[in-house]
């Protein structure tokens, strides 16, 4: 009988501090959730395309994704995850601190399936951590199977 | 045959001389009459020249006047393009200060609530650790308001336009980072410069934010930055060059627009200001900036500036 899994969420974001952040703030609530990161979208797309053999079962169950990046940006990443056979069912949410409409227009478009601007505090990523667990581990059903 | 008597030839020598004494009255009066319709010639004619004289200043007048309305019209057009262009400024610094100040703000804030939870409980980072990192983020929010102050001042500093002999601005920029260059044992060298009309210190700021990132950019080999002009129609062109590490395709789009950090800026110092300040700093001059680069290959800085000496 197969257990259920921990929620494996990666965070693909140039910024250090707010990488630290959500991982602090899941790790903090839910110490079995692993949090992985990558620093660019280069990286990001590296680290999916080699789970792709483990997807659905492992590799990651959902995808935070900033949008402003130096080189390759979020709605690059975005668009090519959904252009690729294993990675389009993964859920995307863009995690970044444009409020502009444009850019949120953007990224639906894309195929994100939710678009957080980036809170002001460690605080603010501790309530999205949160949602989003509760989200993905109780209200929704990922493709990869139950989580928590 | 009759004789006439010498009163009858006196009296008709009287009558010829009466005749002759009328007819050189006449004479006169005719005469005066010419001079005085000679005089009254004279007269109308140098009313005339009056008038034609008073017409031709009249006309110069007006030649004056549709210049300076011409000059106060180019003045007008210069100032509502100013303002223009100030007011797109103003819209993008609040922008940034409001946007970008953001990241720098969360970090600290970030880091500060850590610390709060991490002297609650025994973790793993230590509190100097969250400490060290909320104050990197605080100094970053400061070099980034620095740098805003910078920019914000190049665009609203009077311009004190005077002469510059161009090689004596470099010279000033060099020493002025005679510290860094030393550092990365860097070489800057140059072409004979010309003079142009331009602010002192802002012209000085323009080479030092290049010679600066030519510096910090560099590849393998210590960097050498060569500067060069060239005339144009109108204007002389710049060109300060490196051999550094170059910028890629999708790097130069962002280039002059203010913190946007690049791929290859990664673990260099800065907020990313400089080169949208000294593109600034050209712009009011009434010069342009640009960047001709490949990857791996260097980066060629052009800019203008309006050579005021030919009229």
């Amino acid at each position: 009988m197969t257990e259920i899994r921990p929620l494996h969420v990666l965070f693909i974001d140039d910024s250090i501090p707010d990488q630290e952040f959500l991982r602090v703030a899941f790790t903090k609530a839910f110490p079995d959730v692993l949090v992985t990161t990558a620093s660019s979208g280069d990286e990001g797309m590296a680290v999916l395309r080699t789970a792709v053999p483990r997807l659905p079962a492992d590799g990651p169950d959902i995808v935070l994704l900033d949008l402003k990046m130096p080189g390759k940006d979020g709605n690059q990443v975005l668009k090519e995850m959904r252009q690729e056979d294993g990675l389009r069912k993964i859920p995307v949410i863009m995690l970044t601190s444009s409020r502009l409409d444009e850019d949120i227009s953007r990224a639906y478009d894309s195929g994100a399936n939710a678009y957080i601007p980036k809170p002001p505090d460690a605080l603010g990523y501790a309530v999205i951590a949160q949602e989003l667990h509760r989200f993905f581990t109780e209200t929704a059903v990922l493709p990869s199977g139950k989580r928590r | 045959m009759e004789e006439f008597s010498a009163a009858q030839v006196q009296k008709a020598t009287l009558n010829i001389l009466e005749d002759f004494e009328l007819e050189k009255q006449n004479s006169e009066r005719t005469q005066r009459a010419t001079f005085n319709i000679l005089e009254d010639f004279e007269l109308e004619k140098n009313n005339v020249e009056n008038t034609q004289r008073a017409t031709l200043n009249l006309l110069d007048d007006l030649d004056e006047e549709k210049r300076r309305v011409e000059r106060a019209e180019r003045e007008l057009n210069r100032r509502a393009t100013e303002l223009g262009r100030s007011n797109a400024d103003l819209e993008r610094f609040a922008h940034v200060v409001s946007h970008d100040l953001q990241e720098p703000l969360r970090t600290v804030t970030g880091y500060m609530q850590l610390l709060e939870g991490a002297l609650e409980e025994s973790a793993n980072t230590s509190a100097d650790e969250y400490l060290a990192k909320a104050l990197a983020g605080a100094v970053r929010m400061r070099e980034m308001i620095e740098d805003l102050l910078t920019y914000s001042r190049a665009g609203r500093k009077d311009l004190e336009m005077i002469h510059l002999d161009l090689e004596e601005t470099l010279a000033v920029s060099v020493a002025n980072m005679a510290a860094s260059i030393g550092e990365a044992a860097g070489q800057i060298d140059h072409d004979p410069l010309p003079s142009v009309t331009g602010d002192a210190t802002l012209m000085a700021q323009v080479f030092q934010n290049l010679i600066s990132n030519a510096i910090k950019f560099h590849g393998d080999t210590p960097p050498r930055v060569h500067i060069e002009a060239l005339k144009v129609p109108g204007a002389w062109q710049i060109t300060v060059a490196d051999n550094g590490i170059g910028i890629s395709q999708s790097d130069l789009g962002r280039l002059f627009i203010p913190f946007q950090r690049l791929q290859s800026s990664a673990g260099r110092s800065g907020s990313g200001i400089g080169l949208s300040t000294c593109r600034r700093i050209v712009e009011r001059h009434g010069g342009r900036m640009w960047v001709d680069s490949t990857i791996g290959s260097g980066s060629n800085f052009r800019f203008t500036i309006p050579d005021r000496s030919t009229p």
